[in-house]
């Protein structure tokens, strides 16, 4: 250590001059303010924005010119002989040079700073430009960062002047390792883009830490071994460095497999579910270890089969989509660029395998349906509907719907006809001007339909009555309304009421709607058929928010109960499950701590009612993130996820 | 002959770089007490040679020993009692003097600071200059300065004197030869100025081409070789007079119309008259020779230049 810190102060002292250059920058924003034409800029804000570009300009400057020459000006220049021709050790020579040069860097920013911080009407609240560029941070994130970048910048330059001087011929050895450890870190990272920024996040600071620790050892190899031979050095040093890069991505790779190993059984919460019509069932959680990367799966919850469909995509909102038939299963992968292409599983074979289809979009995943049977899908691209045959990637027909209509959303109201709701844009606001198309896929022919008045929202699923009818979401005065619209005309046929959310209705069996009224004391559920005429009320208790679940028997309709409260210092929700009896009124508060996956997820794949007592109908949630299926005859519930040990 | 025992030991050291070989299977050794004197034209592999025996550069072959370690595996130990100038001072170019002094005194085990700062002092050394502004040879004196302050048991200097003017260079050896020769301090000494170094080293080594090709003590060197005049008979061609001289070891000659004059490394009573009998001729004249009239001798190549 005595050796060390002597090096250490040397190295310092034999470069002392670069802190008089750097006091001498350090006036320069003090005299800006004194500069014309600075505006109406409080002297402050010029004198700190100054010190950023002086600093951001030197900083970086010293680091590269102190990284190149303090060893490896030394050894070119025969200088290097000093240092081993004393008692030192060569990792002492190294680590004392490369502390004394960091020290160096960090005193010149500091010293650069120093004027600028002390003049400040508030010192302690300093740095406040950098706060403008990213308010999230904590105040010391931007000298850190410029200090950890200096670090870097100096151990890359060590590295870059020795190789550029030893000039050898293991300069192509270099660039096949570089190569190789892109290609690989790419490789690694490269499923979590866009999906899970937590484990990319995560991969690119083990690359750095690896890199860094790398620079360091490798600089200690190549002053310890190659001494005052530059080539020997190079190549030690090259050595050393590529294998610990090597290591530190084969590493890499090898989390990322295991994080994309996950099995159902690994989730420990899930954080969405589809439900289709028959046993299978897609869920995505978390895992373990895994941090944002939510994988998942296709489950059939009959038999225990299961597949992944997040093998290769990454993007989040590439939900599984049924066919309203329930036997086919679909998904959009991450192809090339920002295209994406339709996965499918046949849910009805022996073997269900994912397959890919020849079908490509650049749209998002909410932009495309299927038809009833799985065999059609059709997409919106830009301003043209795609009506794809799955089976054969097939183009069946393709219509441009001109602006200023925006399609937005589809519907297969049969097989062959599809239903096209498009916006108009800039009177999305007022709801005004959206109307329906109509793609007969038979004659080929674009039918445009009435202007539905008030429709509006992004998130608006429209449920398909009798006649095609539309159970429809529009914008009321003070809250949104749910009404029943004829599609000939548009015109409201009946309005049922209030709305917040499509999970307060639902479309149950032999054609009635229920949907949540808020009480003075309690929440109501009223009953309505498919004219709109009100059938029944029931009190259904008080809850913060009332989300409608399946008929798991039918007749009896699944209620979610929804409570926040404060816990543990952050809020927090409270589940509970009741069953109303559609004829009776009779409410039952069969499980706490749970809540009815459809009140949550899983509406995207059914546009009708659901068959009681359906899987989709019986599945629930919990609070932990365990999701349950439960048998209304005996009561008993089976833990699905997590898988119960 | 080397032992192990002795404080300085190459042994069977060979250096390359690249393909090229710059020390070829080089021995010798340096008793305790003892100035050797390595010598060689520029490019014969000297450098090379102390750079590997001072642990800075690693040996293709062969291996170094100082005070009985092996000088690149113990480098660190072994240059606590080890000195090292080396041909061109290596001195941080923004340290002073006095900054050196510092840093020395705080790692080395012996230092000896009265010493350091009289013969800065002597030799008229700046102490606040930084090293990069003093003269070629202030620079030097500094380092020898910092080296001799050590107290080190073996010395290594290669070319201590490069770049100094005459005086200085006399006046540097004779100060070093009387102090180490006080200490009893190892000297190992590479050097061009072979006036100088040749009333100081007790033994020489000649390299020539990466190859130790005479390593002996300087008085048997000496002894050894000699200058042969005469004037050849007439009928005496050169090519028998080249015959004549081969088996007296010759190592240089030269012909000027009937002047012969040549350097030879075997002289003998008996030597003399067999070649006075092959040439012809009754009288001859045997001269003794400085150090550098037997280097010059042995290193010139056939054409007289460069090797």
């Amino acid at each position: 250590m005595k050796a060390f810190l002597a090096l250490v102060a040397f190295e310092i002292g034999e470069r002392k001059a670069l802190l008089a250059a750097a006091a001498i920058a350090s006036l320069l924003p003090l005299l800006a303010p004194l500069l014309p034409s600075t505006g109406s800029n409080p002297p402050e804000v010029i004198r700190e924005a100054v010190m950023w570009v002086v600093l951001g300009g030197l900083a970086p400057l010293f680091a590269l010119l102190l990284g190149i020459g303090f060893i490896g000006r030394d050894l070119s220049e025969g200088r290097m002989g000093f240092y081993y021709a004393q008692p030192l050790s060569g990792p002492t020579i190294w680590f004392s040079k490369i502390t004394a040069v960091l020290v160096l860097v960090w005193a010149v920013e500091l010293i650069i700073m120093l004027p600028t911080v002390v003049l400040s009407p508030d010192p302690l609240q300093f740095f406040y430009l950098a706060n403008i560029l990213d308010p999230y941070f904590p105040k010391w994130v931007t000298p850190t960062l410029l200090w950890v970048l200096s670090f870097a910048v100096l151990l890359l330059a060590h590295a870059i002047g020795i190789v550029w001087r030893a000039r050898s011929s293991w300069l192509a050895l270099d660039f096949l390792a570089l190569l190789f450890v892109i290609s690989v870190g790419w490789l690694s990272l490269r499923p979590f883009v866009w999906m899970a920024w937590t484990v990319v996040t995560i991969g690119i600071g083990w690359l750095a830490v690896g890199l860094i620790a790398g620079l360091i050892v490798a600089g200690a190899v190549q002053v310890s071994l190659g001494r005052v031979d530059l080539r020997r050095g190079h190549r030690t040093m090259s050595m050393t460095l590529w294998s610990m890069m090597s290591l530190t991505v084969v590493t890499l790779a090898a989390w990322s497999l295991w994080i994309r190993s996950v099995e159902p059984r690994d989730l420990d919460g899930i954080t969405n579910v589809s439900v289709g019509s028959g046993e299978w069932i897609a869920v995505s959680g978390q895992s373990w270890g895994r941090y944002d990367y939510h994988p998942q799966f296709l489950v059939n919850i009959g038999d225990g089969r299961w597949f992944p469909t997040s093998g290769v995509y990454s993007w989040y909102g590439s939900y599984v989509r049924f066919s309203p038939d329930g036997q086919r299963a679909f998904w959009l992968v991450d192809d090339s660029g920002d295209e994406r292409r339709l996965w499918f599983a046949d849910l009805t074979a022996s073997e269900v395998v994912p397959r890919p289809t020849e079908i490509v979009t650049v749209n998002d995943s909410n932009a495309y349906r299927v038809s009833s049977d799985g065999r059609r899908a059709a997409f919106v691209d830009d301003q043209t509907i795609k009506v794809f045959d799955v089976d054969h990637g097939a183009l069946i027909m393709a219509t441009r719907i001109e602006e200023p209509h925006l399609p937005f959303q589809l519907r297969f109201v049969t097989d062959d006809e599809l239903s096209v709701l498009a916006l108009m844009p800039w009177k999305r606001e007022q709801g005004k001007g959206n109307r329906i198309f109509t793609l007969d896929l038979n004659a080929r022919t674009l039918v445009e339909g009435p202007v539905i008045e008030g429709t509006w929202s992004w998130w608006n699923e429209r449920w398909t009555l009798r006649d095609d009818r539309k159970l429809e979401r529009i914008d009321g005065e003070e809250r949104d309304r749910l009404v029943i619209v004829d599609p000939g005309s548009g015109e409201q046929i009946a309005d049922l009421g209030e709305m917040r959310s499509w999970f307060e209705s639902r479309i149950v069996y032999k054609e009635r709607i229920t949907l949540f009224h808020k009480g003075n004391n309690q929440a109501v559920l009223r009953l309505f058929d498919f004219d709109g005429h009100l059938l029944n009320e029931f009190p259904v208790g008080q809850s913060d928010r009332m989300y409608t679940g399946g008929e798991p028997r039918s007749g009896l309709l699944a209620i979610g109960h929804y409570n926040w409260y404060l816990g543990e210092g952050r809020g927090a929700v409270d589940y509970l499950t009741s069953v109303v009896d559609l004829d009776t009124g009779e409410v039952v508060r069969i499980f706490t701590k749970m809540a009815p996956v459809l009140g949550r997820w899983g509406t995207s794949s059914n546009t009708g009612a659901w068959t009681p007592g359906s899987v989709a109908t019986r599945l629930l949630h919990g609070e932990d993130g365990e999701l349950h299926l439960w048998d209304p005859e005996t009561n008993d519930l089976k833990q699905l996820i997590p898988v119960p040990d | 002959m080397n032992t192990d025992a002795d404080p300085l030991v190459v042994d069977h050291l060979t250096v390359r770089y690249g393909k090229t070989t710059a020390v070829d299977d080089v021995s010798f050794s340096v008793v305790k007490g003892e100035v050797y004197a390595l010598l060689g034209r520029n490019g014969a592999g000297k450098s090379s040679t102390i750079q590997c025996l001072v642990g800075q550069r690693r040996a293709a072959a062969g291996v170094c020993r100082l005070l009985g370690q092996d000088s690149w595996k113990r480098r660190r130990r072994i240059m606590e009692k080890v000195g090292v100038v080396p041909e061109t001072p290596d001195i941080p170019p923004g340290a002073t003097a006095v900054e050196l002094g510092r840093f020395l005194g705080r790692i080395r085990p012996v230092w000896n600071a009265d010493e350091y700062a009289q013969r800065l002092e002597r030799v008229r050394v700046p102490c606040r200059l930084p090293a990069g502004r003093l003269s070629k040879g202030q620079r030097r004196q500094l380092a020898l300065a910092a080296v001799l302050a050590a107290e080190p048991e073996v010395l290594v200097l290669d070319d201590p004197t490069l770049g100094l003017d005459a005086v200085v260079r006399r006046t540097l050896l004779e100060e070093l030869v009387g102090e180490l020769a006080d200490r009893g301090t190892t000297v190992l000494v590479t050097t061009h100025d072979l006036t100088g170094i040749e009333g100081i080293a007790d033994k020489v080594g000649i390299m020539q081409h990466g190859r130790l090709v005479y390593d002996e003590t300087m008085d048997g060197l000496k002894a050894r070789f000699r200058r042969l005049r005469c004037v050849r008979h007439e009928g005496t061609s050169v090519e028998a007079v080249r015959a004549a001289l081969e088996p007296l070891d010759v190592a240089a000659s030269r012909f000027v119309g009937a002047a012969v004059d040549a350097v030879v490394g075997r002289l003998n009573q008996g030597a003399v008259a067999a070649f006075k009998a092959a040439v012809g001729v009754d009288d001859i004249e045997v001269e003794p020779l400085s150090l550098e009239e037997i280097f010059v001798a042995l290193c010139r190549d056939e054409n007289g230049g460069d090797q």
